[in-house]
């Protein structure tokens, strides 16, 4: 074979690699970005359902009279668990105001149940088969924002993301939502009554 | 040496046959493997908005549960928040234990429910009956709505709603009434508060009426009767045997070759679980 084709054989060969790596990479960081976004999307959600489920027990509690007067442990729990909510900065923060008021909800049904000096209004009802349904719904954005964790944790310890993840920076994994004493203490609510 | 050289060549031969068969054997072992791969979640029948796997609903129901799921995302799709579809599907299991294998979060997010995450999946789970599983009830009922539904149903109407309709105590022992009963009123629900409609109206003695003249034989008539002619007939050609089997067959499918399917909706979970009373 005369030089100058044996030259334009391994020039085409590699060309051909240096293709094949730069279709590898793009498909790769496209892959890690859509990973990582949807890990910031699943934590939004939680975020969200968090939220909706703190204002919906600030509803709750004002729905009832006399929480303060006959139940203040109780009142002052779901207090502090609202402030803890409020500041949570950090996953860690969040997952601990997250049980928190969890508990202080489930302790809060359970007075209002049984204590005779604590009236509800009407909406305590409609606010209550809403705040079930909250439950439900964060349970499932805990168990999506998991799912996405778990498959990205999984995804860039592979080999080769594992090295194009630590060439374009990528987060090396992400802390599951794990979940905390008390956070799924809430009482089942029995709405077959 | 002629017959030395020889023998590697039929070896190769065989070799090459050997790898082929392996190949063929292992295709045909993965494919079979794939077919009989069991998904968690059930596949939606071809009409997608009725799903009587527990085979306890009438055709009446099956119809009309079709036909208003049908004419509901026909008429809402491309309106702002449209494409609403509302599918049901029926679960029979021989004890209430199993329930709690089928998770209406999963199945609405597998059938993708509704255009624009606008969807409500209504899940009937019927209990056989230990002693006498002839014997098959509701034993209850879970809804789950998609993401944007979320806004417009509230956990509190879909009670309400339910407890009106399904446990409602006029329709005891009259089930096609209540489950009825039970379409309309998510129609009402979706036409008049999502929608803006003035009304959705309906009556339920015009469809008890309608469902004691209900013919489920019709299909079955209009087969015979084009089997008939096609037989009778001197000039059976070739096109016209093939013109009438076409016929059958889609009268036959009860029209099921119109597959209907999801428009991309996903949920989170939001719905309610009601116990039949």
């Amino acid at each position: 074979m005369p030089t100058k084709v044996r030259s334009i054989t391994i020039l085409g060969l590699i060309g051909l690699l240096l293709i094949l790596i730069a279709i590898i990479m793009i498909t790769t960081y496209n892959n890690l970005v859509d990973m990582d976004e949807d890990i910031h999307g699943k934590y939004s959600q939680i975020e969200n359902r968090l939220q909706e489920r703190s204002d919906k027990i600030n509803q709750i509690v004002a729905s009832v009279s006399g929480l303060q007067e006959h139940a203040e442990s109780i009142y002052n729990a779901i207090t502090s668990a609202r402030q803890a909510y409020q500041s949570a900065q950090t996953m860690e923060e969040l997952i601990a105001a997250d049980a928190a008021q969890a508990l202080a909800f489930s302790n809060f049904l359970v007075v209002v149940e049984d204590n005779p000096n604590i009236t509800a209004t009407s909406a305590y009802n409609e606010l209550i088969y809403e705040i079930s349904m909250m439950e439900s719904t964060l349970s499932v954005a805990r168990r999506d924002y998991n799912l996405s964790v778990q498959d990205y944790n999984a995804s860039v310890r592979r080999f080769p993301r594992l090295f194009f993840a630590n060439l374009f920076g990528f987060e090396k994994s992400y802390e599951y939502w794990k979940i905390n004493d008390g956070a799924d203490e809430v009482p089942a609510i029995d709405f077959n009554d | 040496m002629a017959l030395m050289k020889f023998q590697p060549s039929i070896s190769m031969i065989s070799q090459h046959k050997s790898k082929y068969l392996l190949i063929v054997v292992m295709s045909f072992i993965l494919i079979t493997l794939f077919a009989c791969q069991k998904d968690d979640v059930p596949k939606p029948t071809n009409e997608f908005y009725v799903n009587d796997f527990a085979k306890v609903w009438i055709p009446a129901t099956e119809n009309t549960i079709l036909g208003e799921g049908e004419r509901l995302f026909e008429t809402t799709k491309g309106v702002g928040e449209g494409g609403t579809q509302v599918v049901f599907a029926s679960f029979l299991v021989e004890d209430i234990s199993e329930i709690a294998n089928y998770s209406k979060t999963d199945i609405y997010r597998a059938w993708e429910i509704g255009e624009n995450d606008m969807g409500i999946l209504v899940l009937f789970f019927y209990k056989m009956d230990q002693l006498d599983p002839k014997l098959i009830t509701l034993h209850e009922i879970q809804i789950e709505v998609g993401y944007r539904m979320e806004q417009f149903i509230t956990p509190g109407k879909l009670i309400a709603l339910t407890d009106s309709t399904i446990n409602n105590p006029i329709w005891i022992d009259q089930e096609p009434m209540a489950i009825a009963n039970f379409l309309y009123e998510i129609m009402t629900l979706v036409y008049v508060d999502i929608y803006d409609y003035e009304s959705f109206n309906y009556d339920m003695d015009q469809y008890q009426v309608y469902l004691e003249t209900y013919d489920e034989e019709i299909d079955d008539t209009l087969i015979s009767i084009l089997l008939a002619l096609l037989f009778s007939s001197d000039s059976s050609s070739f096109v016209s045997i093939i013109f009438t089997i076409g016929i059958v067959v889609l009268l036959g499918g009860s029209f099921s070759f119109v597959r209907h399917k999801g428009a991309g909706g996903s949920s989170g979970g939001a719905g309610i679980f009601r116990r039949k009373k």
